[in-house]
């Protein structure tokens, strides 16, 4: 019987690169790197040619002219008299302001959501369910438009603060005024001295954490758990109320107050000239928009982060709690040293991706007035100059670095907090 | 057996629980004031929605259902809340967008193929051959909703079985890879090239047998259409005439209105005077008055609005007659100039041919003067401007030709231009085409992202990131300001076609995330078990591994509709009418202007059934679906 | 021809536009169908009634403009845009000429490279507030919260009045009409600007109108007008004496109706020109005789459009000022047709 022969021939010839699966599969990717390099070369110089054909090279030099319009939120010092440049990097940090805010308001939110809808009482369990199903299941879009006009609505505008006999007061001993323009919360001032004060804090938060470790490798040894809240409680506090009082108080606020026709001046006359408003040099200026924004996202991300929580909750077995009661543990370190732990790792991925969706969805800002990225370089720059091309590679150049930076970050933390296998 | 008299020899029957350990003060005491905090919360939620619905429920319902405008809505003193006509006025447009409400069944009926079309996807107890109207749905779909010719979809639909036919003829030579590649480059090329053609082709051919039936058919229907014009006219004045009358009394009752309202005021002066110097009776006797003759302005108002309503009804009959008539004339000269029109064209092409035989061979190809090089002397730049404008009114011209032929030939539904898409209807459109034809995409991108091979990995994985990385806003924006850039110059892509691109490109993205987890959720076992009966990798696939990981994935598919679908709201943001975009359509009215809530409400309510019926409905499907205990 | 054959199938289906040549009036005879951009939604300008059919001062004049060149004051698609999509949409040929209550500017004109076939509304950038606010003059307003229109010249214009005066200000930038006028009504803003024909039809929809008012400051110069591609002169040539015809037409006495009467011949030449019983500026468009008549008896001349969908009759009520023919005083002009 004679042998076929298997043996692979020697030579190279063309087919292998199809038939031979040594080869096959770097064939294809050469083929799909082509492909896709002819496709994008194509794009490209599609876009150069109809670029050049309306006399607007692709060029990045608009972005030093000046803007010519006025951002009314703003972390960094910017005029009409600014580049546009700058107009987009104010955008850019109101964009990471929101998002920052949204995502802590939505995690407070969501948590307690998703713990009330497992609660054992009726009512609020129904109530939290409701809000869940209302909340996820409207476009956000909407809810930013209603979170403005209910924020319209419940405050008061600042002429009913006005006179004698005002409508409105201020709230917290005089200290806050809440208007539909936004809130004016008291600014600190740090007088000469307020460092020490300062330097006393910053050590108590280092002596807190130093004591946190030594609590619990004095629990590990010993098997005494100490009441370290109560004690990390007055740490944070004693001391550098202490040095706040001995530096003869150095820190003070600014509170919030108004000015023009009808206010009451410094010397407790009457001021008759301009309009009148809250003062927009003294306190810090919370902006309506910025508010309704923040509240709007993450009451619409709250239902999700809600849902993700019961999720992670209800995925930790019945057996654990029942492990946990026969060791005697109380309720609260149940919660905390063993379904919280363990719940968390569940909870972390579609929290991300909760993050992200906040942040992607803050670009509706515009609707609100909100001169967030998208408002800015997105927005108003790109209508003024006519660059949609460049505007809108930048605007994405934005939002995907700041994605990828939170998909970073809490990807980081998701790993610290896995299970480790060993 | 010991007589224990004091044992008892029946049970006894059972006693009702102790009052306040049964029924509902139990179930209370269980369930809502367990403890401190849970009575707190439970008084605290019961004072939220008190509070919610006694601010909502008087808007809501004092509230008209049937005024035509906002200021009627602010005249009529019963009215404090919302203005619901405006929903009334506009539902079929926020329904249809512009749609004609004579075709409205189409989209009707496509909505409901639809449901037959997805039926096999979800529910697996259906004949497998249903599965070949889903794969054919989306030509259905399109013929449907955009209407034209059907040789168009039928065309592209005809590409899967040129494709079909030529791998199998292919594979007898090249092989079965080389067949694959090979078919799916004549597939595009059927796509690109041949289907306008043949769709040119038959509609011509069909054009030219019709268009003798078509002007007699015409010539004999429009004297009918001009009687119809007339007498639609000749009833408007019988309209016009009730409107005088019904405008006098109206002065008079709103005066004896006013005159009511100031006796009031005064009796009521003198009771701040002096209390008892008017009777109660006589009061009483005045606010009587008062509101008899509101109630008679009103009714006369009304009265004249129905009479004003009539006779624009009657208008809008006659326009409509108007309408029709221009229509067939204007039909009727194009088909009786189309001779006309086939002699200009082919003395056109002459004068083409003989001014291109004229130009020097290196300026033949050129199509616009900017590009023509400098060495290039007057007389031929003339000669070349000369051509340049012949063809293009030729190419006008051709055009001409191509709408009445497609006019007059029409195999199919009267065509709706894209324009005339919106609410919820292009809302259902962009997100059902975006994760249709997403879903491919999404397959190809997830099993790339799992591939070995790393240029493929890296592309997927650099493309699934970058659009989960940006806002779908961007995208949008890409697709109304950016992509014309991209393609060829001069080309343009339909508006509701370029969202849809991008919004599929953006659905793949998410897509290939959820069928990538589907495809984690297998056991490695399966995998292996493909690899061990010896099915290479699309066998294994396409036969084992797809449909285990897709059914996993339907949950999380049907969840990235739900989102897409709330998504679509952004497209107002480019200026589409859709439901929001609507509202600003509306308050460009004179008569809505201003009317915020009345919309949203509907607009969120209307959102809010679609999603959360689907959302109950991916929750079912997960509890199907669950194996696990 | 040649893409329309490259994306076969995509033609087919007239999702992508099938012809274009060189210029836009044989696109548009060829498609017989005028695509022109208006706003989405703007009182009195643009906006579509209950039925889906789109009315408004604008939109009278796009119908006008497919009467010349189609015979056919319905063959037009109303393509929507919005502050963002216009330009594009117009430079990309998505639409053949925008009709947006665009105002002329340098940049424009120039820099974006659009033709301005000319003004048809003139309008200026105004200030409305609340009469208890206790202003009489813009130039008070130091320290205001403004509301603006965005995606306009708008926050450019404030940004430097309010500079030049030395006064400072809160923006709060919005989008749409509605949510201004919102904030506005709820006292978030003190003042709200924009065109004052925008700001007369939005107060004219409060229900307390009498308690605010326009200041007398008018900004700036919005001359608002239609705008075509640059470099296809022909088509802006058909656009801008459509225009001019309906202007004339105002001026010499043409209106709906009379103007049967009119087309019959009368004793004034330059009418006669006008309606194409004499001469022949028709085929010197490359129309026929009767496009300017055409044009007109879509909703009358310059003046009946102007009254029937913004002048004092309407729920809008502006009066002409600015926008009154030159022998009333004011700017309409319309050079002669000869």
């Amino acid at each position: 019987m004679a042998m076929a022969d298997h043996e692979a021939p020697k030579s190279f010839n063309l087919g292998m690169l199809i038939y031979d699966t040594r080869y096959r599969s770097m064939t294809i990717q050469i083929v799909v790197l082509i492909l896709f390099m002819l496709g994008a070369a194509w794009l490209v110089d599609n876009m150069l040619s109809n670029l050049a054909a309306l006399g607007k090279p692709l060029g990045f030099k608009f972005l030093s002219d000046t803007a010519g319009y006025d951002i009314g939120q703003r972390l960094v010092e910017y005029s009409s008299q600014s580049t546009h440049a700058r107009a987009a990097l104010v955008g850019l940090l109101n964009t990471l302001l929101v998002a920052a805010l949204g995502c802590l308001l939505a995690t407070v939110l969501g948590v307690l959501i998703g713990i009330a809808r497992l609660s054992k009482n009726w009512v609020v369990a129904r109530l939290m369910t409701v809000y869940i199903e209302i909340f996820r299941n409207v476009p956000v879009l909407l809810w930013i438009v209603f979170a403005m006009a209910i924020f319209l609505e419940m405050f008061p505008e600042p002429k009913e603060f006005k006179g004698e006999n005002a409508v409105a007061t201020m709230d917290l001993w005089n200290s806050v005024i809440l208007t539909n323009r936004g809130f004016f919360i008291p600014n600190p001032q740090f007088f000469a001295g307020s460092m020490v004060v300062v330097l006393v804090f910053v050590a108590s938060l280092v002596g807190i954490i130093f004591f946190g470790r030594w609590a619990k490798a004095h629990q590990e040894r010993t098997g005494n758990i100490l009441p370290t809240f109560w004690i990390k409680l007055g740490v944070f506090i004693v001391p550098a109320v202490l040095a706040y009082f001995v530096m003869g108080q150095p820190i003070g606020l600014e509170l919030p107050g108004f000015e023009g026709r009808g206010a009451i001046g410094p010397d407790g006359e009457i001021i008759t000239k301009g309009i009148f408003r809250v003062d927009a040099d003294r306190g810090i200026h919370l902006r309506g928009s910025l508010m309704a924004l923040c509240l709007a996202l993450s009451l619409y991300t709250a239902a999700f982060i809600a849902e993700a929580v019961r999720a992670g909750i209800m995925a930790i077995s019945k057996g654990q709690t029942e492990a946990a009661n026969a060791l005697g543990l109380r309720p609260n370190r149940t919660m905390n040293l063993v379904i919280l732990p363990q719940a968390l790792r569940v909870i972390i991925p579609p929290l991300i991706s909760q993050y992200l969706n906040l942040t992607k969805n803050s670009s509706l800002a515009i609707a609100v007035g909100y001169m967030d990225v998208t408002g800015t370089l997105g927005g108003i720059t790109m209508n003024q100059t006519g660059r949609e091309m460049e505007c809108i590679l930048l605007l994405m150049l934005c939002y995907l670095v700041i994605s990828l930076t939170i998909s970073a970050v809490m990807n980081w933390y998701n790993n610290s907090v896995k299970l480790k296998e060993r | 057996m010991s007589n224990y008299s004091f044992v008892r020899t029946e049970m006894l029957s059972e006693l009702p629980a102790p009052r306040g350990e049964t029924g509902i003060i139990r179930w209370a005491r269980d369930n809502l004031f367990s403890g401190i905090l849970s009575s707190i919360l439970t008084l605290l939620s019961i004072i939220v929605v008190v509070y919610v619905f006694w601010q909502f429920i008087p808007w809501a319902f004092q509230s008209s259902l049937d005024h035509e405008s906002r200021r009627i809505c602010f005249d009529d003193p019963n009215i404090t809340g919302a203005c619901w006509g405006v929903i009334g006025d506009r539902f079929n447009q926020l329904m249809f967008g512009f749609y004609p409400r004579s075709e409205q069944w189409r989209i009707l009926l496509a909505a409901v193929l639809l449901l037959v079309a997805i039926a096999p996807i979800l529910f697996d107890k259906l004949p497998r051959k249903m599965i070949w109207f889903s794969a054919m749905y989306p030509f259905i779909g399109f013929a449907l909703l955009w209407g034209g010719t059907i040789w168009g979809p039928i065309g592209a639909l005809a590409g899967f079985a040129v494709a079909y036919y030529a791998h199998k003829v292919l594979s007898s030579f090249v092989g079965s890879l080389g067949a694959t590649i090979g078919s799916v480059f004549i597939c595009l090329l059927w796509w690109f090239f041949a289907v306008a053609a043949i769709d040119g082709w038959i509609t011509s051919a069909i054009s030219n047998t019709r268009v003798e039936g078509q002007i007699s058919a015409l010539e004999e229907s429009i004297p009918g259409l001009e009687v119809a014009v007339t007498e639609q006219a000749a009833l408007e004045p019988a309209f016009a005439v009730l409107i005088d009358p019904l405008k006098e009394p109206i002065d008079a009752v709103e005066q004896e209105f006013e005159a009511a309202e100031d006796a009031l005021a005064e009796l009521i002066a003198q009771m701040a005077e002096n209390e008892n110097s008017v009777s109660d009776a006589a009061m009483r006797s005045a606010l009587d008055l008062v509101f008899q003759t509101q109630l008679a302005t009103s009714d006369a108002k009304r009265a004249l609005r129905g009479a004003e309503d009539d006779l624009e009804d009657a208008e809008d009959r006659t326009g409509a007659a108007e309408r029709e008539l221009k229509d067939a004339n204007k039909f009727l000269n194009e088909l009786q100039g189309l001779p006309d029109l086939r002699e200009e064209l082919a003395g056109l092409e002459v004068e083409l041919d003989v001014l291109t035989e004229g130009l020097p061979s290196s300026v033949r190809g050129v199509n616009s003067l900017t590009s023509v090089d400098e060495d290039v002397s007057t007389e031929d730049r003339e000669s070349l401007g000369d051509r340049l404008d012949v063809k293009s009114s030729l190419v006008a011209k051709n055009g001409s030709l191509w709408r009445i032929q497609l006019h007059s030939g029409l195999v199919g539904f009267e065509p709706i231009k894209s324009a005339k898409f919106g609410g919820l209807a292009m809302s259902l459109i962009i997100g059902i085409a975006g994760i249709a034809i997403s879903f491919p995409l999404g397959i190809v991108l997830a099993l790339g992202r799992q591939s070995d091979m790393f240029i493929v990995k890296t592309l997927s994985v650099g493309y699934i990131e970058f659009i989960r990385g940006v806002p779908l806003i961007t995208l949008l924006f890409v697709a109304s300001v950016l992509l014309n850039y991209f393609m060829p110059k001069g080309t343009n892509f339909d508006i509701l076609l370029r969202v849809v691109i991008m919004v599929t490109l953006f659905a793949a993205a998410y897509m290939a995330e959820v069928i990538r987890g589907g495809l984690a959720a297998l056991p490695t076992g399966q995998y292996e078990a493909a690899d061990a009966l010896g099915l290479d990798y699309w066998k294994s696939m396409q036969l084992i591994i797809m449909p285990q990981a897709l059914k996993i994935a339907i949950p999380g598919i049907v969840g990235t509709f739900i989102g897409l679908f709330k998504d679509t709201t952004l497209v107002s943001i480019i200026g589409l009418l859709d439901p929001v975009g609507l509202t600003i359509a509306i308050r460009g009215d004179s008569d809505w202007n201003g009317i915020v809530w009345e919309l949203y409400l509907f607009i969120a309510i209307m959102f809010w059934v679609f999603t959360f019926s689907m959302s109950r409905y991916s929750m079912y499907l997960e509890r199907k679906l669950q194996t696990g205990h | 021809m040649k893409k329309s054959i490259f994306l076969g199938t995509l033609a087919a289906a007239g999702l992508v536009a099938g012809f274009a040549t060189a210029g836009t009036l044989d696109d548009v005879q060829a498609n017989g169908v005028l695509k022109c951009g208006v706003s989405t939604g703007l009182v009195g300008f643009a906006a579509p009634d209950a039925n889906g059919v789109w009315e408004g001062f604008d939109v009278s004049f796009c119908r006008s403009v497919a009467a010349a060149v189609l015979g056919d004051s319905d063959a037009v698609e109303f393509v929507p845009t919005t502050g963002k999509t216009r330009f594009t949409a117009l430079a990309s040929g998505e639409i053949d000429m925008l009709a947006r209550n665009t105002t002329w500017t340098f940049s424009r004109d120039v820099d974006l490279k659009f033709t301005f076939i000319g003004v048809n509304y003139y309008d200026g950038q105004g200030f409305m507030v609340r009469k208890d606010l206790g202003v009489a003059s813009a130039t008070e307003l130091d320290g205001a919260t403004v509301c603006i229109q965005t995606g306009t010249t708008t926050e450019l214009n404030l940004a430097d009045y309010f500079r030049a005066n030395g006064m400072s200000y809160e923006p709060v930038p919005i989008e749409t009409n509605a949510e201004a006028q919102q904030q506005y009504l709820s006292g978030a803003c003190d003042v709200y600007t924009t065109d004052a024909s925008g700001l007369a039809a939005t107060r004219a929809t409060f229900e307390d109108a009498d308690e605010h008012m326009l200041l007398p400051e008018i900004i700036s110069k919005e001359p608002l007008g239609p705008l075509v591609r640059h470099g296809d002169d022909e088509w802006a040539d058909v656009v801008r004496w459509t225009l001019n015809a309906l202007v004339s037409a105002e001026e010499l006495g043409v209106t709906s109706a009379n103007l049967a009467e009119m087309s019959a011949g009368t004793d004034n030449p330059e009418i006669n020109r006008l309606l194409g019983t004499e001469g022949s500026l028709g085929d010197m468009l490359g129309l026929d005789a009767d496009w300017a008549a055409r044009a007109i008896a879509v909703a009358g001349n310059y003046g009946e459009v102007f009254e029937a969908n913004i002048g004092e009759g309407t729920a809008i009520g502006l009066s002409r000022g600015l926008n009154a023919q030159w022998a009333q005083g004011g700017l309409i002009y319309s050079p002669p047709f000869r």
